[in-house]
């Protein structure tokens, strides 16, 4: 006999799937086929592709500490650039192998994290936004005023960097940096998976609910906030370094609020809290900017705006969050009929 | 003798409000202890002593004997304490089986693990399991919260408390807002814990506390006017006058 809707036993299997996780599907497996069919039928498009690849590990980055940990930020381009200056620098005087460069990124952005979130993360709500961006335009003012080590506006340039494993050597049609950035996605959305699934992703999503409780079931929430905000950094620290690393240039640009609000947009158009929003948004942000600033380059942040009005109009969840109840009627429909 | 909850002495004012008025109070080991009082008499605030919601202004709070009014709510916790709220605070946007995981991995020391996949944990999954079947939960566990009934959510409430196996249960009135079956529930859920969990509850619902309680403490104006056993509180003409109209200074 069929079990009433919304009814389910105690058996371990049915706890499991009471307990909701990620699970591997046939998003992953359309991505990885666009990633690839972008390779081979657009390859004129290859480095808009890889600024989508950044793009899209930045929104994932600001969607484990936004939408897993309720982090209201305005300022997540800090952790950008300081990863993207983090890398440039490396590359500049210590080594030019790229993938250490990552790690050197990832770790500077995450310290980074860490020693902000102690103090940022005390506040909430609009003193907590406010905080973020003082914060990344502190560093932005201090990047800018350290010119002799930066480059100041003129940015951080004159690096090379290294052929991948020594073997992929960066071309200038933009391939390499292309598979490059599409696997270190790959890599960052399985991380930001394992995250979001584990025992520590679900005190994230509680403390996002009700901070006052969780402090009532014995969980310290700052100290979860920063290992949260930490890993966010190092996440996003990562993006910046791509970027160093592929346009072999970190600008002021890379620190500022224009790139933390971009980041915000691409996270509502997909839809927070589910990782694949950041998938959407990005690929619909990136490809619209562009495609807009192609159409009508005086206006075309006007065609942005109203394009993401009418999103946000019609899919208050983002695109993602849409897709999704459309998908949970038609399975309503179908258990009905 | 030891007692599992233990307050001296304790004050708590806001500017010149005094709300906790030296407040003594000892809960006994797997003691049923019922506070009572009018409303404003200082319950609720005296349960956010306890958890260190608020900080008092002057005495102490022993849990098992030990000091607990410098630890931060989440150390009290740890220590064996855990509260339910008067106004349901849960997470809303999460199953009932999530709900009770958040409290189940945080008593386990485990709410940091970043490589431990939640839903692949068959021990977690089993533990969730029996603690909702014993809740009568069970065909709840994979419903967001905010779709329960109230009553439901109330046993929520309770769920989340049991989970992190508390050695001193604080009830902050439980059955408020519950129809008479959902108490009835209740108070069957409530009989049947184990002698482990010392419970000190606040209830307006005065057939659901002499039912239940061993020991009955009686607030007013944030000073205990009287402690004793239900039979005694029932017939002290004080306790009577308070909730008829009188008042005693």
């Amino acid at each position: 006999m069929r079990k009433p809707e919304n009814t389910i036993g105690t058996s371990v299997p049915e706890m499991r799937s009471a307990l909701r996780t990620h699970r591997f599907g046939w998003f992953e497996i359309v991505m990885l086929v666009v990633f690839v069919a972008v390779y081979y039928l657009l390859p004129g498009y290859l480095p808009l592709a890889t600024q989508v690849a950044i793009m899209i590990i930045f929104a994932i980055s600001l969607d484990l500490a936004l939408g897993y940990g309720g982090i209201e930020t305005l300022g997540h381009a800090v952790f950008y650039g300081i990863g993207g200056y983090a890398a440039g620098l490396y590359a500049l005087h210590v080594w030019q192998e790229p993938i250490s460069g990552l790690l050197v990124a990832a770790i500077a952005a995450g310290i980074f994290g860490i020693v902000s979130g102690v103090v940022v993360l005390r506040a909430k709500g609009l003193t907590l936004v406010m905080l973020t961006l003082a914060c990344a335009t502190m560093v932005h003012e201090f990047a800018n005023s350290m010119r002799a080590v930066t480059g100041g506006d003129d940015g951080l340039s004159g690096y090379r960097i290294d052929p991948v494993f020594g073997l992929f050597r960066f071309d200038l049609f933009g391939r390499t940096a292309y598979i490059y950035s599409v696997c270190i996605l790959v890599v960052v959305f399985l991380i930001a998976r394992v995250v979001a699934n584990s025992n520590f992703g679900l005190t994230a999503r509680g403390i996002r609910s009700n901070a006052q409780r969780m402090q009532l079931l014995g969980v310290p929430v700052l100290n979860r906030l920063v290992l949260l905000y930490a890993i966010s950094g190092a996440l996003a620290g990562i993006a910046g370094a791509l970027s160093a690393q592929v346009t072999k240039l970190v600008g002021l640009n890379t620190l500022a609020f224009t790139l933390s609000g971009n980041v915000l947009i691409v996270l509502i158009l997909g839809g927070i809290g589910r990782l694949y929003g950041a998938v959407i948004g990005s690929i619909v942000f990136v490809v619209l900017s562009d495609r807009a600033a192609a159409i009508d380059p005086f206006n075309w942040l006007f065609i942005l705006g109203g394009l993401i009005v009418l999103t946000v109009w019609l899919a208050p969840d983002g695109i993602a969050g849409r897709f999704s109840a459309l998908t949970q009627q038609l399975r309503g429909r179908e258990r009905k009929s | 003798m030891s007692f599992a909850l233990e307050i001296r002495n304790l004050k708590k004012a806001f500017g010149g409000l005094e709300v906790t008025r030296d407040v003594s109070l000892t809960v006994a080991a797997g003691a049923r202890h019922a506070l009572i009082g009018p409303n404003g008499a200082g319950k609720s605030t005296l349960v956010n002593l306890i958890t260190g919601v608020l900080k008092p202004s002057g005495g102490e709070i022993l849990l098992g004997g030990s000091g607990i009014g410098n630890l931060s709510q989440a150390e009290r916790v740890k220590r064996g304490l855990a509260r339910t709220f008067q106004i349901n605070s849960l997470f809303p946007t999460m199953t009932v089986a999530e709900n009770v995981a958040l409290a189940m991995v945080a008593h386990d020391g485990a709410d940091a693990r970043v490589l431990d996949n939640i839903s692949r944990d068959p021990a977690l999954a089993a533990r969730i399991g029996e603690h909702l079947l014993r809740l009568n939960l069970a065909d709840t566990a994979d419903r967001l919260v905010s779709n329960l009934s109230y009553g439901q959510q109330r046993i929520v409430e309770v769920a989340l408390a049991l989970a992190l196996r508390p050695n001193v249960l604080l009830l902050d009135e439980p059955a408020a807002g519950l129809a008479a079956k959902d108490v009835e529930m209740l108070l069957d859920l409530l009989k049947g814990l184990p002698d482990t969990v010392s419970v000190l509850i606040i209830e307006h619902d005065m057939d659901l506390v002499f039912r239940f309680a061993q020991t009955i403490t009686v607030l007013v104006d944030g000073r205990v006017l009287l402690t004793g056993t239900p039979e005694e509180v029932r017939k002290d003409q004080r306790v009577r006058d308070v909730y008829l109209g009188r008042r005693h200074g």
